[in-house]
């Protein structure tokens, strides 16, 4: 047994749930039975997220690992408040989330920026929006994610990774208590996406954002989470919660070390057990 | 630096074909002579009266038919019941060729400048309307994912994302309408009118001053790629992202 697996505290997701209701009071965002059903174009009903149900901390880092298609960026969506549950409900500080709520920054696949807009307006445009101009603040998240001097340059003048991190002061200009990443650096090379990932952890100590990050693969989420919540199954729920008991912020070195290998190997391991190994790490 | 030297070919075989051949001038005039005409209309001005009353009907039936594109373009993109009523009746009139409803215009708007304007006007406006409604269907739905998770709203999604998305598409349509905007003065002005280029032809053709009506259609082709410029221009300036790659 390697150290990794062993110190993994890994519960299923139903057991949690019951714990889940006493400790309420410090959680962020509590799912309870949530379940998403599409309308199939036979007119029958596919169900893409079933029963799900879990707790997060603020401050915590979660993942959520899963194959393509295994319903995770429905889950995202429904606690951006984009889409509601067809069953179930999730709480944000107690209260039910109907739509998305302003203390909510989200990330997607790809930047999607405006391309008429410029870096500085691009970020401004959440103020804009919640009529709250501010212009400084703006500036300040383009220098944390690190793009100081790149106010004024327009989207295609700059790298997808660049781009992205324009994405991500976007997210973080109204101080959002909560970070929703859809699979976020999937867009990126290799090279580009490990220094994301380095950044991100910086990013979300310094901007003490609670984060739930899609993605899958398996050392992304290892790598990144306090726990990571593992989807899979058909239909598909939040089967396991693995703890990743390493202290953030972790230098990249340790994507390579036994550590982390440990944690992934049980990762796929979990994915695999129900999911017939079609779960892959990219 | 080919294209100077096959346009001055053009027109020096032009020149020397019709000498060779002794062409009356009434059938084909030389490049010379037309060059002469053009000069000749400049310096007696006559001719300038006439291109700032063709000009006057482009440019406001153009912009009629802009205004008119994109408002209802927009509603059709966007609201289910004017798609579902209006669009079928817009698609059944565009089967007809709109420049023949230029002699009823004749009859309803009078022999004024009206008339030039409102043909001008309609047949300009189905490209831009055709244009906006796509511009709008088009947009990445991403950018409307990002709008509502911002919790903007309606207007506000328009405004800042739907509108400003669909701007190079808008102005490919506005390219076209401008090139539709003189073809229906011309041809309004062809159909009835004592002033403007259109009947600055009709009325040259008459004279068989085929010189004449030559110089013409070198003042409506600058006039043409006049418009074309500021056209052109005004993309480059509110559309300018589409030339360098269309950003995420």
């Amino acid at each position: 047994m390697k150290p990794g697996v062993t110190s993994a505290r890994e519960t299923s997701a139903g057991t949690i749930t019951s714990e889940q209701g006493m400790r309420h009071a410090d959680a962020l965002i509590v799912a309870e039975n949530v379940s998403q059903v599409y309308a199939s174009a036979d007119g029958g009903l596919i169900p893409a997220v079933q029963s799900t149900s879990f707790s997060i901390k603020a401050g915590e880092f979660v993942c959520i690992l899963g194959p393509s298609g295994c319903g995770k960026s429905t889950l995202l969506m429904m606690i951006a408040g984009l889409l509601r549950p067809s069953a179930g409900h999730i709480l944000f500080n107690g209260s039910e989330i109907t739509r998305p709520h302003r203390e909510f920054g989200m990330v997607f696949q790809d930047a999607v920026l405006f391309p008429w807009r410029t870096v500085q307006k691009n970020v401004e445009l959440p103020h804009e929006i919640s009529n709250r101009e501010d212009i400084e603040r703006a500036r300040e998240m383009i220098s944390l994610v690190g793009l100081a001097g790149f106010e004024n340059k327009y989207p295609h003048e700059l790298s997808g990774g660049m781009q992205q991190r324009v994405a991500i002061a976007r997210a973080l200009t109204l101080k959002p208590s909560l970070l929703l990443m859809d699979e976020p650096f999937v867009a990126l090379d290799e090279m580009t996406r490990e220094q994301m990932n380095r950044e991100i952890q910086r990013i979300s100590l310094e901007s003490q954002a609670t984060i739930v990050f899609v993605t899958h693969s398996i050392l992304e989420a290892a790598f990144l989470s306090d726990r990571v919540f593992v989807m899979n199954g058909r239909p598909s729920t939040v089967r396991h919660i693995v703890e990743i008991d390493v202290p953030r912020p972790r230098p990249l070195e340790l994507m390579t070390s036994d550590v982390m290998g440990g944690y992934v190997t049980h990762l796929r391991g979990l994915l695999g057990a129900t999911q017939g190994g079609s779960a892959r790490d990219h | 630096m080919t294209l100077p030297l096959t346009v001055a070919a053009f027109f020096i075989a032009w020149e020397v074909l019709v000498r060779l051949f002794e062409v009356k001038s009434f059938i084909l005039p030389t490049p010379s002579a037309v060059i002469v005409k053009v000069f000749q209309d400049f310096v007696s001005g006559g001719i300038l009266v006439h291109l700032w009353v063709t000009l006057t009907e482009v440019v406001i039936g153009f912009l009629l038919a802009a205004a008119a594109g994109i408002v209802l373009g927009s509603g059709i993109a966007l609201v289910g019941f004017l798609n579902r009523t209006l669009y079928p009746f817009i698609l059944a009139i565009q089967t007809v060729p709109k420049i023949a409803l230029a002699p009823l215009f004749l009859i309803w708007f009078g022999y004024g400048i009206q008339s030039k304007i409102l043909t001008a006007a309609m047949i300009a406006f189905f490209p831009i309307l055709v244009n906006v409604i796509s511009g709008i269907r088009t947009i990445d739905p991403r950018r409307i994912l990002l709008m509502r998770s911002l919790n903007a709203s309606f207007i506000e999604i328009f405004l800042k994302a739907r509108l400003p998305s669909m701007l190079p598409q808008l102005f490919a349509g506005l390219e076209v309408g401008i090139i539709f905007a003189v073809i229906g003065a011309i041809v309004g002005e062809f159909i009835g009118a004592s002033t403007g280029l259109g009947s600055l032809i009709v009325q040259r053709q008459a004279s068989v001053d085929v010189a004449g009506v030559f110089s013409v259609l070198v003042y409506l082709s600058f006039m043409g790629i006049g418009l074309n410029l500021i056209l052109r221009l005004l993309t480059r300036r509110f559309a300018f992202w589409q030339r360098s790659g269309e950003g995420k």
